[in-house]
Formats: C-alpha cells, structure tokens, sequence
C-alpha cells in the first residue's frame, strides 16, 4: 500500500485525539505525535488499537515503541501487513 | 542526579470499556501485573482505574528515568510494577478545589508502588480521587523533600495547558525564592528546567497535563539553594 494512501487514513484515526487541529492539517511523515500533534500519551494505546483496527494486523509493543511520529507509524504498519515498502 | 516523574489522568477522558478489554491493558500491563489486582487486595478500586493508576506510574518513572537517560523510550512493559499498598482510606474522594498543593506524600494517603526497570528500582505514590489519577515518583521511600501541585483550568487548548502549569510552579517558587527573577524553559531533552535570575537551577521539575487537570512535581529542601545553580 502506498504511504500517501496510509497517510491519509491516518490522519483520520488521529483526528479524535489531536488537540492541534491545525498541525494535523499539514501532516507529513516528520510529524511528532506528542510535540507537533499535542496527542496525550495517555491516548498512544488508543492509536495502536485503532490502527490495528484499521488495517487488521497486530501491533505488539516493541513495534510501538519506535512509533513517535507518523512516518514511524506508516513504517510499522506496512511491516505488519507484510508489504514492501 | 536527583530527579522527579509526575503524571496525571483526567479520568473523564478514558474510555471505561476500552480500557477494560485485555486487548488494550494487555498493551500496558504483564499478566503478573494484571494479576496484582487481586493479589493486592485492590478490588475496591474500579478495574479501569487500576490500570491507568499503573499506566500513571509507569509513565512518572519514564519522566524520572529520561533526565538520567535521554535516550530513553517510552516502553510500558519494561517498567515492571511490584507491590502495591492501598491508602487507609480507599474510598475515591472527591477532587473539591480548584487547585491543591503540598510537600510530602504520606503513604496512608495513597497508593503505593515499587517498580523496577533497566534504570533502577524506584517508588511511586498515587493520589486517587473521584476525578483524577495523580503519580509521584522517587528513588527512595521518602517523600518529605517532593513538592506538588494539581490545578483544575477551564481552557483545555495545549497553549493554555502548558502556560497554565508553568505559571502554577511559578506562583510556589516565588515563595521559595522572593524578589527573584523567575523563569522556567525547557532542556534539550524536552524537561522543564528553573531558571533563577536567569540562572538554571538543578531543582528537578516535572509537569503533567491531561485535559481539564495540570500538575507540577519537584524537589526541594532549603539546603539545596547554595548549590542549586548548574
């Protein structure tokens, strides 16, 4: 699957947790999901589940944690759906 | 390099029944971990509050552990919780102020923890109201020497959460240090850092926002002013 498509799914599971509005508008790869997105940590396992949800596949937590900003984030779900990149 | 990790939950935010599936607590937690709530006698506790009370922890011991390791990343599971005791009085309080400040956290007033990490092994006491969920986290059992600070604010946008706790940490420093210039920035690793008559100072700072609640940690006793400047 094409990053740009991931993206922009993406940018849609992260609506209901972004507090900045604005940066999520300009969204790109670099985009930190704490400092730039002002997601609450609290919210991290929110994001997982959801992208799991999204894309049937399953996100174990040692993948979590390189997740910090979106193109991370797009690099371990094509990971985990077995695509190349 | 002594340090604080604070974290605060707005329980008005979390979702009860996502947060009681195993799927998600399951993505924070260890089964022995889970197994600690009944275990610890906890069950007065709600299940949901349980697991953000472990999340809270864990996340202060990240916060403490990143200004010794500024590499660090967040990982919940690799921070082990052990032991839990409940405070005397386990009914859920309600958060009545606007804004609630101390030093000290007494152990009968709140839940305590012993964790281990690759870091070290390290402490925590939980207040737990109604409301909130909020951590302190330290290196040794005493807790006489940590000040802390929650404030309720009504504006929740992330300029006004930021601005509203450091102007919250400022008002307690100014007791601390009057007729001083008052300032706090940020260090490279991202923690909030006192700066005095534009002097940084080694007092360990932590803040912590969710929502509706902002909250500070540091530590502080009168001999350490000689020696505060980096």
């Amino acid at each position: 699957m094409d990053r740009q498509v991931i993206l922009n799914e993406l940018k849609k599971v992260l609506v209901p947790y972004t507090l900045n509005k604005e940066a999520l508008n300009n969204i790109n790869e670099q985009t930190d999901l704490i400092k730039d997105l002002k997601i609450n940590s609290a919210n991290l396992v929110d994001i997982i589940i959801d992208a799991e949800n999204q894309y049937h596949i399953e996100i174990d937590m040692d993948s979590a944690e390189r997740i910090s900003n979106v193109g991370n984030c797009i690099d371990v779900i094509i990971e985990k759906m077995g695509s190349p990149n | 390099m002594i340090s604080t990790g604070n974290d605060i939950i707005d329980l008005s935010r979390i979702d009860v029944q996502r947060t009681k599936q195993e799927r998600f607590y399951s993505k924070i937690l260890s089964q022995a971990e889970t197994d600690g709530y009944l275990t610890n006698g906890l069950v007065n506790l709600p299940f949901e509050n349980f697991i953000w009370l472990l999340w809270s922890v864990k996340e202060s011991v990240y916060k403490f552990s990143k200004r010794r390791f500024p590499l660090l990343v967040f990982s919940p599971k690799r921070i082990i919780t052990g032991l839990i005791s409940s405070p005397l009085e386990d009914h859920l309080p309600v958060f009545e102020e606007r804004e609630c400040e101390n030093f000290s956290l007494k152990k009968k007033d709140c839940y305590c923890c012993i964790i281990n990490t690759e870091t070290g092994q390290y402490y925590s006491r939980s207040k737990v109201y109604n409301e909130i969920i909020y951590t302190v986290v330290s290196e040794t059992e005493n807790f006489d020497d940590i000040w802390w600070g929650i404030k309720y604010i009504y504006d929740v946008s992330p300029a006004c959460q930021s601005e509203s706790v450091r102007a919250f940490a400022l008002e307690k420093f100014k007791e601390i240090y009057p007729n001083s210039k008052l300032s706090i920035s940020k260090s490279p690793v991202g923690y909030p850092v006192l700066n005095v008559n534009e002097n940084a100072m080694k007092t360990p700072l932590s803040f912590t926002h969710h929502f509706r609640f902002v909250a500070y940690s540091f530590v502080y006793n009168s001999t350490m002013i000689s020696k505060d400047i980096f």
